[in-house]
């Protein structure tokens, strides 16, 4: 695991990675031992959700005409339309912001650059180690999932589990390498994690009201999150362009962020912002 | 370096630097606090780049990753992954340079008397800087900058890196290290270099700059001598004779004061040796006074 930045990053986050292997797995264990009391209530929990209002049902993923009582709804409602890409989205802002502004703040920069590491391998290691970490979480997805089906009658086709996972990870990736590019080009991790933060909760809301809020409609291509789950994977399998879009607007900030560290200055706290408080905001 | 400007902003790095290191020497570089010494040193390793000049390393550029590896560097604060075994850092950093250097790694760690296998958050500030120490050095580069190196190390294994870098010297390593403490690069060091508010201001042989370091005479003489025997010589300054004892102070060379003193009997002389404290305090505080 000494052998490279990659692996060693994967590291270094093992742990981290583990309670977030952890957490996704089981909330989505416990999602799916509620899924038979559901099933058996249709009649309550329909009448419940009459009093609930189409956008509220929206912002929790949930689209209108959706049947949330066969095994595909009732995961897309409960997980698939907001907890699992929030987490993915989460997971990959953190640690694209750590990757090399992290290791610049820290200092620990100055040690790994001096050696004959290249800018160039840094950046793309650390982004290679961004996607193995987010394919570890997707895997967690995958078997939480599977042990759904066998414990609790969850049955969903495997296929459209494993295009429903595709599409978190890449989600996650985007966000990641969006969170990489700006670290990178800055240096400075809290700004970084504020600005995606920022990038993910508009993009999620403006996808969320967009089918309720005329103005947004024609927004929504704007968001990632649309391309995340419009085509809904769970119950119609992979979208080949929309998991392109995501896949490649990724690779467009991998570049990005490979181009932006080039000329820097490594570890002197980035770009200089013209007010000094928000430098130890950001710090 | 030549012509190397480095500037932050309003703030100044370094101006106009034009600097030297001859091959197997080893080079002090001497400036107060904010001098420009750290700024210096991070950009012979690429860290960060000049505005203006180039700065060469090993006949190439600390662009490039094979001149980087035949170079060793500790940064003036060092920082490490703090879960990580020493060992294993060093495995990692080794790694990277795609030139280990496990045997070397433990042989100085001994000699530092440093636990290779202690997690680095759980030593000590002085035993992070040998950490430090032995990754600079461990895969015998061809050129070693060292950013303050004795900070935070006990008298004892101060001396230690003394003798390393004594060695490294005998090996034909070039050594360009930063110190605020004169001692250790009288020390150590072949020639010096003093950098004030980014300027460098002085280089010179050690040796050199010990001729123009002010020394101080007592001689009390059987007889009493006048003044004016000793005011004029050259190189002395301030000559003051109360009764039969002579107070001066000499720079450079002292060969005329001891002949004027040789025409009287002495009955005790006292010198107190080059006094570059004194000289380097000059040249720290520069032209304010
Ligand atoms: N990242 C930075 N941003 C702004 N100014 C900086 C930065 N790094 C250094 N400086 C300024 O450049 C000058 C030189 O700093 P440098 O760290 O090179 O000094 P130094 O000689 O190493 O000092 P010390 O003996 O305290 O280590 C200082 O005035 C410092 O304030
Ligand atoms: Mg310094």
């Amino acid at each position: 695991m000494l052998n490279n930045v990659a692996l060693k990053t994967l590291r270094d986050r093992r742990r981290s990675l583990f309670w977030w292997v952890v957490g996704i797995f089981g909330y989505l264990l416990g999602i799916g031992a509620f899924y038979p009391i559901v099933r058996d209530n249709q009649g309550q929990f329909e009448a419940l959700l009459e009093t609930y209002p189409d956008e509220f049902l929206a912002i929790m993923g949930v689209g209108s005409e959706e049947n949330l009582f066969d095994p595909i709804g009732f995961m897309q409602a409960e997980a698939f339309g907001w907890v699992v890409p929030l987490v993915f989205a989460i997971y990959g802002t953190v640690q694209g912001a750590r990757a090399v502004a992290g290791e610049e703040e820290d200092g620990t920069i100055d040690l790994v650059m001096a050696t004959s590491l290249t800018r160039f391998g840094l950046v793309w290691q650390k982004w290679l180690a961004l996607v193995l970490a987010e394919l570890v979480l997707g895997l967690a997805v995958f078997a939480s999932l599977a042990v759904d089906s066998v414990l609790f009658g969850v049955e969903i086709p495997v296929g459209n589990i494993a295009a429903a996972v595709l599409m978190a990870v890449l989600l996650g990736v985007f966000f990641g390498s969006l969170a990489l590019a700006v670290g990178t080009g800055t240096g400075l991790r809290g700004l970084t994690v504020g600005v995606v933060t920022f990038v993910a909760a508009g993009t999620y809301l403006l996808n969320s009201l967009g089918g309720f809020v005329e103005l947004l409609d024609a927004m929504q291509p704007i968001s990632p999150f649309y391309y995340y789950d419009a085509s809904n994977p769970l119950r119609h399998g992979l979208d080949a362009e929309h998991a392109l879009v995501l896949g490649g607007l990724a690779v467009v900030f991998l570049v990005i962020g490979l181009l932006s560290v080039r000329r820097r200055d490594l570890g002197v706290g980035g770009i200089r912002l013209a007010v000094p408080t928000m430098r130890k905001a950001a710090g | 370096m030549a012509g190397v400007t480095k500037s932050y902003g309003k703030a100044r790095g370094v101006l106009d630097l034009d600097l030297e290191v001859r091959p197997g020497e080893v080079f002090g570089y001497l400036g107060p606090n904010g001098a420009g010494k750290t700024t210096t040193i991070r950009m012979l390793v690429d860290l960060i780049r000049p505005q203006k000049g180039t700065v060469e390393v090993l006949g190439g550029s600390p662009r490039d990753p094979a001149i980087r590896r035949k170079v060793g560097y500790l940064p003036g604060e060092v920082e490490f992954y703090s879960r990580m075994s020493a060992r294993d850092f060093l495995t990692y950093i080794g790694n990277l340079r795609g030139k280990g250097g496990d045997a070397l790694a433990g042989k100085l760690s001994e000699r530092l008397d440093l636990d290779l296998s202690r997690r680095i958050g759980d030593l000590s500030k002085g035993n992070r800087q040998k950490l430090g120490l032995v990754q600079a050095l461990m895969h015998s580069p061809e050129l070693v900058v060292l950013d303050e190196p004795t900070s935070g190390l006990d008298p004892l294994v101060q001396q230690e890196v003394y003798r390393l870098l004594d060695e490294l010297k005998a090996d034909g390593v070039t050594v360009f290290f930063s110190s605020h403490v004169l001692s250790e690069v009288e020390r150590v060091a072949d020639r010096v270099g003093i950098i004030r508010e980014g300027r460098l201001v002085e280089v010179e042989e050690l040796e050199a700059l010990r001729q123009k370091a002010v020394r101080t005479f007592e001689v009390v003489f059987e007889d009493v001598p006048h003044i004016a025997e000793f005011e004029r010589l050259d190189g002395v300054r301030m000559a003051d004779v109360h009764g039969n004892v002579l107070h001066c102070q000499v720079i450079g060379a002292i060969d005329e004061l001891l002949k004027a003193v040789a025409k009287h009997r002495v009955r005790d002389l006292v010198s107190h040796g080059a006094d570059l404290e004194a000289l380097f305090l000059d040249y720290y505080r520069g032209e304010e006074d």
